[in-house]
């Protein structure tokens, strides 16, 4: 019982800090076979569509102002696609399969960047 | 057994109190995101990203109509597209006045004024010149001196005649380009559109240039960094609030090299070249996000001290500016006081009146 109102308390603090952590800037894609790749988001004119051979898939990373996501993965359990975008500092998807992974970083709380 | 009831006691009174205190955070956190709600959205237009964020009551159709409005501007205002009231302007060149659309019309004028003020540093006929160039194809060559010479001299706003919601290029050699505008006007539209939903609070960038309404929620000011000229990363930040546009030229944006020269895309209508007045890039804060774009891109051509006399004909209209030379001075107008922060220490900040 008391455990179980721990957990919720934890579960509680976890969404808490998930609500406040800021977007972040830079997406840094990590392949065990393609090495680590960096994107500045806030600067990005277009959208990024990263091919990239993984040790036993191969997937697409769309790297977007908005964030990250795996697009495309010939892998059959497609878990990586199910996590979505990810745009807050902080945050990673993967795909185990090609030995891939995103993460965006360096959230400072910025709203524009002017250029 | 006694010390088993109190360890019961003392669990329960655990368990109230680990929920009673997750139902605080959840309470809080319900609140900050309440706060926090907005609307984010990010579209394409004018050949650049449209990234807003709106908070408050009708914040989606806001940005959904502010997004649409931006599209509608381009398609008024861009010479590429056929039909636009610049690309009428240019077919009918040498004939007679047309009527175009007064959200035209007052860029046009407002381009005209700056052309004046600031002795051609800046033109809204810069179309011969522009397109001799071409950043946007990307051709990457310097084109024939002799074409620029002919191409620089078809360059001359007073050519341009406006007239009660109407227009005509006096001959056919001339032509308008404004994209140079396009993007702080998109800003002014979707801040002209969040200010008619009655939304108060919100931020728009469309490529570079940011229009920004209100402050964010708790009272706290918009976060606008300054890109660093050199590489990735920024120069500095702005903390803004109220209705302001930013708009930045600089020469590490559109550019090629060629024998290690570099040709940006700030073209001085003067000489027909890439301006070079000793400045990496020039952030101009102004009440209008057409007169910031237009500013910023005559200060840059201009250099520090033209720049800064241009700046001080528009009295309060324009709210500061920040001048980077290409050896890493960060010249910052005093009217911005503490809002502009320095943050990359590659950079020597001095503060200039104004």
């Amino acid at each position: 019982m008391c455990i179980a109102a721990g957990l919720v308390f934890l579960a509680a603090a976890g969404w808490l800090l998930l609500q406040t952590r800021p977007a972040g800037t830079t997406v840094v894609v990590t392949g065990e076979l393609a090495g680590e790749q960096t994107f500045q988001i806030e600067t990005m004119d277009e959208p990024v569509r990263l091919s990239i051979a993984g040790k036993d898939a191969d997937v697409v990373v769309e790297i977007t102002r908005e964030g990250a996501a795996f697009v495309e993965a010939d892998c059959p359990d497609q878990t990586c696609k199910k996590s979505g975008r990810i745009r807050r500092a902080g945050e990673t998807a993967v795909c185990l399969p090609a030995r891939v992974s995103i993460r965006v970083e360096g959230g400072v709380g910025l709203d524009a960047v002017t250029h | 057994m006694k010390k088993g009831t109190m360890t019961e006691a003392r669990a329960k009174r655990l368990t109230l109190f680990f929920l009673s205190l997750a139902m605080l955070l959840l309470l809080l956190g319900g609140y900050l995101s309440m706060a926090n709600n907005r609307c984010e959205v990010t579209t394409y237009a004018m050949g650049s990203f449209v990234q807003q964020k709106v908070y408050g009551r009708g914040r989606e159709n806001a940005a959904q109509k502010a997004a649409n409005e931006i599209v509608l501007l381009e398609e008024q205002i861009s010479w590429r597209v056929e039909g636009s009231d610049i690309a009428k302007l240019n077919d009918t060149a040498g004939t007679v006045f047309q009527e175009i659309s007064p959200r035209t019309y007052d860029l046009l004028a407002m381009g005209k004024t700056v052309n004046a003020r600031s002795g051609g540093a800046f033109a809204v006929t810069i179309a011969p010149l522009s397109r001799l160039w071409d950043f946007d194809e990307a051709k990457n060559w310097v084109p024939d001196a002799a074409l620029i010479a002919e191409s620089r001299a078809q360059v001359d706003d007073e050519m341009l005649l406006l007239d009660n919601g109407t227009a005509v290029l006096k001959t056919r050699s001339h032509a308008i380009d404004i994209g140079g505008i396009g993007k702080g006007a998109a800003c002014e539209a979707a801040v002209t559109v969040y200010e008619e939903a009655g939304i108060t609070r919100a931020i728009v960038a469309v490529g570079g240039s940011v229009g920004v309404l209100g402050e964010k929620p708790f009272g706290s000011p918009w976060q606008v960094a300054v890109q660093c000229p050199e590489g990735s990363g920024n120069v500095g930040e702005l903390s803004l609030s109220g209705t302001v546009y930013v708009s930045t030229s600089g020469d590490y944006e559109k550019y090629f090299e060629v024998d290690g020269v570099r040709y940006h895309h700030l073209l001085d209508p003067a000489t027909g070249y890439p301006a070079d007045s000793g400045l990496s890039s020039v952030t101009v804060l102004a009440d209008a996000g057409g007169l910031s774009d237009a500013l910023a891109t005559a200060c840059f051509v201009l250099g520090f001290e033209e720049g800064k006399a241009l700046l001080a004909q528009y009295g309060d209209a324009v709210q500061g500016a920040i001048f980077i030379s290409k050896d890493n001075q960060v010249l910052v107008s005093a009217s911005l006081g503490d809002r502009f922060v320095l943050t990359d220490d590659a950079y020597t900040q001095t503060v200039y009146e104004g």
